[in-house]
């Protein structure tokens, strides 16, 4: 037995026992149907008034203005059953309505009802293909029930809820963006605002530093030196002046004492003005104020000299010396303070590069921020431009295209789909049953399975011998089986009749049920 | 019981009964000796059967009229012919299980070659346990094969002739439960082979028990010279034809016939 393995199986029975059965299958066939045609009669019949709700695109070109709420269509709707299908918003609408009777339901019972009332809602969201991806256009909802009526009101009321939390909830969106947009500008308004403050800080504290004076500082240092210089010159030539004024005053001093003195005093003055005519234009103070001197002592000594003239002279030497002496202290004075003054302004020169590095840095943060705060600004208005977009219904949104009609032949059971099941149940179940019959059949059955198994074919085959007899009988057997049927169909009548519906309704309800109503009108 | 072990425990049973039986063989001899001296003497009783009776029994190889006797003719044909070549004369028609349609099958291929005029046939129904020949001729025999085995009597008195030329049938009665007891003695053996010695121009056709419901067959087997095997379609499993070969494969087999074939309608010429 261990060569089993190799043996050739057997031929497959599936079809000769197929073949064999193949009138009890025909048989059975009809009175499965008539099973199910009760079975799908006695089934409630639910009727569906379909609402269909469109989503419109934005009117406007979106590269104009652009939509807050970009959500494909079809996610949009989904979010928008989960905010209608609500607990509150579905008792609401329940209570409206004595049909559900909620108002003597416990809370048990209010809970399955709104379940079943929750499984009656379809939302079949219809769609396009655009490209290569699918586009929701919009969709269909419904709500199922028994009666026509509460099937339409039920519709209408999903449909208004849904249209009235599309338009909310799409302003909402739009406002809190403006809104944030708007939070987000003032805050950087008033980090704008700070640096601003810093800058104006910053360059009143260096306000003798900062860089924008450096050219002024540096022309105000030449002038101020330039000044210097000359002071210093008149200062030398003033002490200059002094000193001879002084060697003159000693030789009047000396000539009062004595004779001559004048006469030599002179010729030295004479001398001197020569030296200053030579330097000075002839009407210098400097060459003045010598030509006076010397008219005063010639005239001194040719009117009667005495002593009041030259101690005259004397006098006015020594003004003449007080004076320039006053003027160089001022001079120098002067000097000092413009010296002063040029080391203020060396020190500042110096100190601008440094200020200058610590201001650039304060400015770049400051370019920053407000060109930040322009593109939030620009951001901000294009977001209230799209919410009086929103808020003028002018972007997508949903449109009732189809209100629900009231409904006049049931959407379910859905007649196609059942028959087509009761159909193929009513052929199939004979059909799988006896198949499965002969696939479990491994018995001998053909010419063939006995070469296989003998080695050669049977010496002859003998089909069913058939008497008389066995005709009779089979006749007795059909006639009886069919009284069988006969009875079953007849039971099957009266159980309806008796125990579901008259048989009158029965009529009115398949004709209903079959959608067959134009053939009796 | 695998059938090794059944072969060695049917051995030992037939030694057994050999030892018992020893003083009673003369006995048995001489009574085999005197019933078939008898038959040469006596006619073979007749009973006349009608076609309504053959043909109500599914026994229609006999009308000439009927397109399945055609079927039987073959079979005929085609079993003379080997048996004939071979110079065999005692043919053992069996099956795996009951109600295969091994009588009626043997009834008409009994029929048939009675028909074919110049062989005579003797039908011989050696289902004791489950005897139908009767049944099918509609006879209510007075003694059937049980009867000679036990004793009881001849062969002559028990020959039934159904008014038809050159059948005899030898049929049962009443089923025994001890059959495979009573097959195994040395007396049937030696019943066989007269049999088959004495009527030498005739083709003796052993009507079988089913070959896997008891030992009946196994050692029946031995005494004749071959055998048919009737496969009933749809009942009968691969496991159960190869056992039935292999149990008679002691004798050649001349063949199988497929019975109660759906199929057979379609491959009919
Ligand atoms: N080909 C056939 N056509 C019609 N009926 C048949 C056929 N073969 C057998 N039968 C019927 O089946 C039944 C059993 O047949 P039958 O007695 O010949 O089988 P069996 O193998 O001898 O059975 P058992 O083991 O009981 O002796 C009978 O009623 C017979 O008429
Ligand atoms: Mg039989």
């Amino acid at each position: 037995m261990y060569e089993e393995d190799e043996v050739e199986p057997l031929p497959s029975n599936l079809l000769p026992t197929l073949n064999r059965f193949k009138w009890y299958i025909v048989a059975a066939t009809p009175l499965l149907l008539l099973c199910s045609l009760v079975v799908i009669l006695i089934l409630p019949s639910i009727y569906r008034a379909p609402a269909r709700v469109m989503v419109e695109t934005q009117q406007i070109p979106s590269d104009l203005v652009q939509s807050t709420v970009t959500a494909a269509a079809s996610e949009q709707i989904d979010v928008m059953r989960q905010r209608v299908m609500t607990r509150d918003n579905l008792l609401a609408i329940m209570n409206k309505y004595d049909y559900f009777g909620l108002s003597s339901a416990s809370p048990l019972e209010i809970n399955l009802t709104l379940e079943e009332f929750r499984g009656q809602v379809a939302l079949n969201i219809v769609s396009t293909i655009k490209g290569r991806t699918k586009v929701a256009i919009g969709f269909l909802i419904s709500f199922g029930s028994k009666d026509p009526a509460i099937a339409q009101a039920i519709t209408n009321d999903l449909v208004s809820l849904f249209l009235s939390e599309n338009v909310k909830a799409r302003t909402e969106r739009a406002s809190e963006t403006t809104e944030f947009l708007v939070a987000e500008a003032g805050k950087i308004r008033a980090e704008l605002d700070q640096i601003e403050a810093t800058v104006a800080e910053f360059k009143r504290t260096n306000k003798d530093n900062l860089p924008e004076h450096l050219g002024l500082y540096v022309e105000m240092r030449e002038d101020t030196r330039k000044r210097i210089n000359e002071n210093e010159r008149m200062i030398n030539g003033y002490q200059e002046q002094i000193r001879s004024l002084t060697t003159q005053l000693t030789l009047v001093k000396e000539q009062n004492g004595g004779f001559g003195t004048n006469q030599s005093e002179l010729v030295e003055l004479k001398k001197q003005l020569r030296l200053l005519q030579l330097k000075y234009q002839p009407n210098h103070p400097d060459v003045l104020n010598l030509r006076d001197k010397i008219n005063l002592i010639a005239g001194g000594g040719n009117s009667a000299g005495d002593l009041n003239s030259s101690s005259a002279a004397e006098i006015d030497l020594e003004n003449q010396i007080a004076g320039l002496k006053d003027t160089v202290t001022i001079l120098e004075k002067e000097t000092s303070n413009e010296r002063s003054k040029l080391e203020d302004l060396e020190q500042r020169i110096i100190k601008i590069p440094q200020v200058e590095r610590g201001f650039v840095s304060i400015k770049r943060d400051y370019e920053a921020k407000s060109q930040q705060y322009e593109t939030i600004v620009s951001k901000t208005q294009s977001a209230e431009m799209a919410e009086s977009l929103e808020q003028e219904r002018k972007a997508e949104r949903f449109i009732l295209l189809e209100p629900p009609v009231l409904p006049t032949t049931a959407s379910q059971p859905n007649k196609k789909k059942l028959l087509l099941l009761a159909f193929g149940f009513s052929l199939g179940l004979p059909i799988g049953v006896v198949g499965l019959m002969g696939l479990l059949d491994n018995s001998v059955r053909s010419r063939r399975a006995v070469e296989l198994i003998v080695g050669e074919n049977p010496l002859i085959e003998i089909p069913y011998i058939e008497v008389p007899e066995d005709i009779v009988r089979r006749k007795k057997y059909m006639l009886y089986s069919s009284a069988g049927a006969l009875a079953f169909v007849l039971c099957l009548i009266t159980i309806v009749q008796v125990f579901v519906m008259p048989l009158d309704t029965v009529m009115y309800k398949t004709i209903e049920k079959f959608g067959m109503q134009g053939y009796f009108r | 019981m695998n059938r090794m072990q059944k072969i060695v425990s049917r051995a030992k049973q037939e030694l057994e009964v050999n030892e018992k039986s020893r003083s009673g063989e003369v006995r048995s001899r001489e009574k085999l000796e005197s019933n078939l001296t008898k038959y040469e003497y006596t006619k073979t009783r007749v009973i006349p059967i009608t076609g309504d009776t053959l043909k109500r029994n599914r026994i229609i190889s006999m009308d000439k009229t009927d397109l399945r006797a055609v079927r039987f003719q073959m079979l005929r044909s085609k079993v003379l012919q080997q048996m004939r070549k071979k110079e065999w004369n005692t043919l053992g028609i069996t099956a795996p299980t009951s109600g295969a349609g091994k009588s009626l099958i043997s009834v008409n291929l009994a029929c048939s070659i009675a028909m074919e005029g110049n062989q005579s046939v003797l039908l011989v129904d050696m289902d004791l346990r489950k005897p139908s020949v009767n049944k099918y001729f509609e006879l209510a025999p007075e003694y059937g094969m049980h009867d000679i085995i036990e004793g009881n009597a001849s062969i002559a008195k028990t020959l039934i002739n159904p008014g038809i030329d050159r059948l005899t049938i030898l049929p049962g009665v009443k089923g025994v439960l001890n059959s495979s007891e009573q097959i195994s003695t040395p007396f049937v053996k030696e019943l066989i082979t007269s049999l088959k010695e004495r009527y030498s121009d005739r083709i003796v056709i052993f009507d079988l028990p089913p070959a896997l419901a008891g030992d009946d067959v196994m050692v029946f087997i031995p005494y004749i010279d071959c055998s048919l095997l009737v496969i009933e379609s749809g009942s009968n499993k691969r496991h159960e034809i190869e056992d039935s070969l292999n149990l008679l494969k002691e004798k050649p087999v001349l063949g199988t016939v497929l019975n109660r074939a759906d199929t057979a309608k379609d491959t009919f010429y």
